[in-house]
């Protein structure tokens, strides 16, 4: 058992609740001002689109989209398994689905590479029009809270690998858990609204 | 690990398991949503991209409370924390309600300036 860990089962129960609810009303917190931070980029986009003929198509690859979706939502899934395997004290399992869900990030970040390089030769850069302005401003606002959960991942990956969680003691893996669901979250709302609409 | 814990691990890695097939389903519907005009399908044509937006974002709306439910575990929140998030979701309603309000009936952004915007 690490230091922390360690550390950790020598606090009493009562503390240890009175910390997780801390921690947990902390990230519900960042999770709301990060909700409105989406929005307003979002609802400037939503009004932009809802006034455009009904005809037109946006000039972005579905299938892309659709992958990038399906992507982040196998993350969620594999996110989830840790957690739920962080709380049961299965070390090895969680390692694997942090391991996974960190796979799954990059993949998700190589497709959203590709599609920026299709853009730019394209030129479609972001000065190109208001669509494609908004386009890179959401998704790489997006792209950079994936990055900063796949460095979080990373860390807690090597932290579980030390051995710094346990049954009783795994609460930095569960918010992050959240923090990564909410970056799934907005990818849900993202691709209807620029892919699809 | 108990008998109880691993069968409550199985439940709950099974649910989870279906959650996910769900998302996938409503994922195949928004993209099928996207080459039909919902407004005609629904017998409301003067709707037009308005109602594929509106019916796109229900179906996102649906995704997203099954993962707040099921993997985020609101459903084990305590009120503090729901309240927390109820509150933003009111904000970010007020938000939409205000800039649509004022898209609908004020005009400040037209049509015409909507297709300049978008480069159309």
């Amino acid at each position: 058992m690490s230091d922390a860990a360690e550390h950790h089962v020598t606090l009493s129960p009562a503390f240890h609740k009175d910390r997780r609810a801390m921690r947990l009303l902390g990230i519900w917190l960042f999770l709301g001002s990060e909700v409105m931070f989406f929005t307003a980029f979002f609802g400037a986009y939503i009004v932009a689109r809802s006034a455009a003929p009904v005809s037109v198509v946006m000039p972005l690859e579905k299938l892309w989209g659709a992958l990038n979706t399906v992507v982040l939502i196998t993350s969620s899934l594999t996110m989830a398994l840790a957690v739920l395997y962080s709380k049961k004290g299965d070390r090895d399992r969680t390692g694997r689905y942090l391991a996974l869900t960190f796979l799954l990030a990059c993949c998700f970040l190589v497709v959203k590479a590709i599609e920026y390089t299709h853009h730019f030769q394209d030129g479609n850069f972001p000065s190109h029009d208001i669509f494609f302005g908004f386009y890179f401003l959401l998704t790489g606002f997006h792209g950079l809270h994936v990055l900063g959960g796949m460095i979080t991942l990373g860390i807690l990956w090597w932290r579980n690998r030390r051995g710094d969680f346990n049954k009783d003691y795994n609460d930095p893996i569960e918010i992050a858990g959240l923090y990564w669901h909410f970056v799934d979250l907005v990818w849900i709302f993202l691709f209807p609204a620029l892919y699809l609409l | 690990m108990t008998q109880q814990d691993h069968s409550s691990e199985h439940s709950d890695a099974v649910l989870y398991a279906e959650i996910f097939g769900l998302l996938v389903a409503l994922t195949v519907l928004t993209v099928t949503l996207s080459y039909v005009n919902v407004g005609a399908a629904i017998g409301l044509p003067q709707f037009g991209r308005t109602a594929n937006i509106v019916a796109g974002l229900l179906v996102a709306a649906c995704k997203c409370s099954l993962v707040l439910w099921v993997f985020m575990h609101m459903n084990h929140e305590n009120g503090t924390n729901r309240f927390v998030l109820f509150f933003a979701v009111c904000l970010m309603g007020v938000f939409f309600i205000g800039t649509s309000l004022d898209f609908e009936w004020l005009g400040t952004y037209t049509h015409g300036f909507a297709r300049a915007a978008l480069g159309l």
